[in-house]
């Protein structure tokens, strides 16, 4: 009551107002700026350290010297790969924590990671697929395979569509199925175990441009449906009564979100392996800065997502000269911690 | 009629909770649904705000089946406001008002200058102007649910179905929700169903009383017709009085004590009649 009283009855900011919209511009810009700096080191930096100069020559009119072709054949690809990856997991992990309110899931939980993992051993193995370009498609087909059957599995329980519960319950159930599967087969074959472990560890390095135009479409779908998806994951989060109350046909949406979370993580775990841990992280980052409204959650954590990946990558390529860390690997190094003390400082948000 | 109930038969899986029953909703009438836990009040509520699909009989909103009726124009005509709703941690009061407009909105159009007025007129209505951008979460009991009903009144229906609005709240806090919903009522002339537990307040905030048992209506009416000493005890077991309420003048309870379960009372009257 003191509060009311104190407060002057001035109309308070809401949407539309001039301070909120000056906020998201900063927020905006400021998102924009962290990702193009993170670009441009992604250009410059690395076992061969390129400065400013070269990479913008090389970008802009190369003429074939070494710093040309080190820019553009090898750190262009990487980084394109390495943007596209991180937006992906950043927004699908906004959306599994939306859909399933629960601020601890990533989007590796239908079952996506383990479903790719699973047929690019298979695919290794029974039919000697060795270069990275064979098996993405492998990989792909596999997370979403994963997925459907992790969804028609939720579905079981009732006729209402599957509730965020039975959906985790499949997927970490086809997960640990599948897990078992591939821990089988790369035991029998050399072969697929060397790929595999690589895979596991995720990474952004060695991939070429035609990874970027395989995985491209499948992102850019993934991105559109996550757009769609928003506005109903916003009514969603008030709870699947006042959902339906509203409007919103709740069995749709969460398909729409299943579908958006499959073909974003299945194409970013298929290019780069295992990197789920960014998908759990980066909506943590995101929400201070967007609050619960998922309009603006999803493309914060898209910005955060590809950010975070590409200064994981080039901290990795620093720290062990002449050698290389893995993204994932200095990802989960960093990250961990970083989560830990997140998590420590301020309660884990109740979604 | 402008909600109707027609030999309606409820349940969750297998389980009926509700059997042949039939209600109907006048408009402009605030209608109370009272009877003890698990009479399936809630149930009915759900079915009647289309949230619960039937597995027999139809509800009509204005005469057409309302599981027909595309769920987004059903949200414009019929509100409904679950018992105990959550809101994700953050979410500030305006926020949580703007979401009522989600049936008014598109993909291409997210908010609009009618949209704007219909979240002032409705935080204005429930007097929550100023806590606008405070988050839900830092409000008492009281005023959060009356933010939730404030949302339920900024998506614009004649019509607010509202489960339990007073749970949880003192009795300061469930007069104040009450007297809003008279308002509602008598201001903007919404038709309002609820559930509710205290009898007393049922009976001063009501135009329509419906008591259930065992998914059956027992009796509906006017308070003062419906609230009586047979009916409490056929009801909820329970042996009262019935007095007039000295201030709104309504039948006022006032327990003696619960009677033995009707099924047992029965055959007790049995034996009796057999000796």
């Amino acid at each position: 009551m003191s509060t009311a009283t104190i407060t002057a009855r001035t109309p308070s900011p809401r949407r539309g107002s001039t301070v909120l919209r000056a906020r998201r511009s900063l927020v905006v810009s400021g998102l924009l700026a962290l990702l193009l700096v993170a670009v441009l080191l992604s250009l410059a930096v690395g076992a061969k350290p390129v400065p400013p100069g070269d990479v913008w020559h090389a970008l802009t009119g190369a003429t074939g010297t070494e710093n040309d072709i080190v820019v553009r054949s090898l750190r262009v690809p990487r980084t394109a790969v390495g943007v596209m990856a991180g937006i992906a997991l950043g927004v699908a992990g906004a959306l599994m924590q939306g859909h399933t309110r629960n601020p601890l899931a990533d989007p590796g939980l239908l079952g996506v990671t383990q479903g790719a993992a699973f047929t690019m051993a298979l695919a290794i193995m029974t039919l000697g697929v060795t270069g990275l370009y064979g098996y993405i498609w492998f990989g792909l087909a596999g997370a979403l395979a994963a997925s459907a059957g992790v969804f028609a599995l939720g579905m079981v329980g009732g006729p209402g569509g599957p509730t965020p519960l039975t959906l985790a319950l499949a997927g970490t159930a086809v997960s640990a199925f599948l897990y078992a599967l591939t821990s089988a087969l790369v035991l029998l074959d050399q072969q697929a175990m060397d790929v595999f472990r690589f895979w596991q560890t995720g990474s952004i390095a060695g991939r070429g441009a035609e990874t970027v135009v395989q995985v491209l479409p499948f992102v850019a779908v993934g991105l559109l449906l996550a757009l769609v998806n928003a506005p109903g994951l916003n009514a969603l989060a008030l709870g699947e009564d006042v959902a339906r109350s509203l409007g919103q046909n709740v069995a749709l949406t969460r398909a729409v979100g299943v579908c958006a979370i499959t073909l974003l993580t299945g194409a970013a775990v298929a290019a780069c392996g295992s990197l789920a841990f960014v998908g759990l992280m980066v909506p943590h980052l995101a929400r201070p800065l967007s609050g619960p409204d998922h309009r603006w959650l999803l493309p914060y954590s898209g910005m955060i997502g590809a950010a975070a990946l590409l200064l994981a990558d080039v901290a990795g390529r620093v720290v062990a000269r002449p050698g290389e860390l893995e993204a994932g690997v200095v990802l989960a190094l960093l990250g961990a911690p970083f989560f830990v003390a997140l998590v420590r400082r301020r309660k884990p948000v109740r979604l | 009629m402008r909600l109707r109930a027609v030999d309606v038969k409820l349940g969750y899986g297998d389980r009926v909770i509700v059997d042949g029953l039939d209600l109907g909703i006048e408009a402009g009438t605030v209608t109370t649904i009272i009877g003890p836990n698990g009479c399936g009040k809630s149930t009915l509520l759900r079915a009647l705000g289309r949230l619960l699909k039937p597995s027999g009989g139809e509800v009509l909103l204005d005469g057409k089946r309302i599981d027909r009726m595309p769920t987004k124009e059903v949200a414009k005509i019929l509100g409904v406001l679950p018992q105990a709703p959550t809101a994700p941690e953050g979410l500030t009061v305006a926020d949580l008002v703007a979401r009522g407009r989600h049936p008014h909105q598109t993909w291409y159009r997210q908010w609009s200058s009618g949209d704007e007025l219909a979240v002032n007129e409705a935080l204005s209505m429930t007097g929550l102007l100023d806590l606008g951008e405070r988050p839900l979460d830092e409000l008492s009991g009281g005023q959060r649910q009356r933010a939730w009903i404030s949302m339920a009144l900024a998506q614009g229906t004649d019509l607010l179905l509202l489960d339990e609005p007073t749970t949880f709240l003192d009795l300061a806090h469930q007069i104040e929700v009450l007297e809003l919903v008279r308002r509602l009522h008598g201001e903007l002339g919404r038709t309002v169903v609820m559930v509710l537990h205290d009898l007393n307040l049922a009976a001063r905030y009501t135009d329509h009383l419906v008591a259930m048992r065992s998914g059956k209506v027992v009796a509906a009416g006017p308070p003062a017709e419906v609230l009586t000493e047979d009916l409490l005890a056929e009801v909820f077991d329970l042996a009262a009085r019935v007095i007039e309420d000295p201030v709104a003048g309504t039948p006022m309870v006032v327990p003696i004590g619960s009677l033995p379960a009707t099924g047992e009372r029965a055959r007790r009257n049995g034996a009796l009649l057999k000796d």
